[in-house]
């Protein structure tokens, strides 16, 4: 479609050869192509997954945690449902909080809601991943294979740098974790807003 | 006769009174006397640490202790403690002393000795795990005021809610306070420093 139109533009620059109509010509192809790239992240529903890291984990223990960025591009509102990972025997999306210095971690309740130009943030102290009954260990500086599965995405592979323990403290201190904010709940915003808004935008809803 | 019976009897009464009052006040006294001093936390206990041996709350006293609640099943909160705490410990240098820390489960049903050690290895020689029967677990947590709660989550798995904070003990005993979970890096230091040299 894209091409048939390009070659009618080129034909109506050569018939009329008008210096008006050449830029239209050029605007309306850009315009056009604009649509299809588009058209393409749509297809792909828009949702861009990165940074995601875990800690290492020690020969003993059982469970390890993975923390990522979910960057919804697209049109539509999506939902996080489920999380799998070959290397445990149960992957889960939970949420964590200190009460009165009582850690209290919980699978979330419902599946996380990404909005339209949201960023949904899986940091320490908050939101995480959680890999229960481990059957491999996370080893510093290799990656993990994980498949996120979203609502209307379906889904979509991600990978999980495994940071050192010093490293892994230097991610939590710069990333500005939700330690000391209180409430996480209360600070949720939903989605909505423009790309570039760097607040947290996960919703229990 | 009768007259006799009776004052034998008010006697009796009065001596009864007295052994009362004399109770009471005793005991009020030695009441006052352990208020007077500073807090001592924590209850006898006899567990069984990360190499298998037995531990009472003897290994407390003599040496200033780290002390730590928590379990291997726990992502966050639990790796990065022992790893602050060790390397805060690596960072006294000779400063530390004779300064130790305990890891104690929150979770001993699935927390083994052997699964403690193996656990808590890369963390360092100063950490020793502390396990055991869960009732004698939850009464030694209890008179740390450590709130410990098994939480069911999904698949028949659970997870336990409890206190992170990390517990500074003298060498004689005394509870002289907390460092909390994420606090600021130099002020922990500050504390553990103080601490080895009480
Ligand atoms: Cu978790």
């Amino acid at each position: 479609m894209t091409l048939k139109l390009t070659q009618g533009c080129l034909r109506s620059m050569k018939q009329l050869s008008s210096h008006m109509i050449a830029p239209l010509c050029g605007l309306v192809f850009a315009v056009f192509l604009g649509l299809f790239i588009s058209a393409l992240a749509d297809g792909m529903n828009g949702l861009r997954i990165k940074d995601g890291w875990s800690r290492e984990t020690t020969a003993g223990a059982r469970v390890g945690g993975g923390y990522l960025t979910v960057m919804n591009h697209g049109q539509v509102p999506d939902r996080l449902l489920a999380v799998r990972a070959e290397h445990a025997g149960m992957s889960e999306v939970h949420t964590m909080a200190m009460q009165d210095d009582v850690m209290v971690m919980r699978p979330v309740e419902e599946p996380l809601l990404i909005e339209p130009g949201a960023i949904l943030e899986l940091r320490p102290g908050g939101l995480h991943l959680m890999f229960m009954q481990l059957n491999q260990q996370h080893v510093a500086g290799e990656m993990l294979d994980i498949v996120l599965v979203f609502e209307r995405a379906g889904e979509l592979d991600a990978t999980l740098e495994v940071l050192s323990m010093r490293d892994s403290m230097d991610r939590m201190r710069n990333s500005g974790d939700h330690m000391g904010h209180g409430d996480q709940a209360s600070h949720d915003k939903n989605g909505g807003a423009n790309d570039d808004h760097n607040d947290e935008s996960h919703s229990h809803k | 006769m009768m007259g006799n019976w009776r004052r034998v009897l008010w006697l009796g009464i009065l001596a009864a009174v007295m052994a009362v009052a004399i109770a009471g006040y005793v005991v009020n006294r030695s009441n006052q006397q352990q208020a007077s001093t500073a807090p001592v936390l924590g209850s006898a206990f006899s567990l069984i640490d990360s190499d298998g041996a037995a531990i009472t709350e003897a290994a407390f006293f003599g040496r200033p202790t780290v002390l730590f609640f928590g379990f291997t099943q726990c992502p966050e909160i639990c790796p990065v403690s022992l790893f602050e705490i060790s390397t805060l410990m690596d960072e006294l240098g000779p400063e530390k002393r004779d300064l130790q820390a305990f890891f104690i489960s929150v979770d001993p049903e699935r927390d083994s000795p052997a699964v403690m050690g193996e656990y808590i290895a890369p963390f360092g020689e100063n950490i020793r795990g502390i396990t055991g029967p869960l009732s004698a677990i939850e009464t030694l947590a209890q008179s740390w005021g450590v709130y410990i709660k098994k939480v069911p989550i999904d698949d028949g798995d659970y997870t336990v809610d409890h206190t992170a904070s990390v517990f500074l003990v003298d060498r004689h005993g005394q509870f002289r306070g907390t460092i909390a979970y994420r606090e600021n890096h130099q002020i922990a230091l500050d504390k553990l420093r103080l601490l080895a040299s009480l």
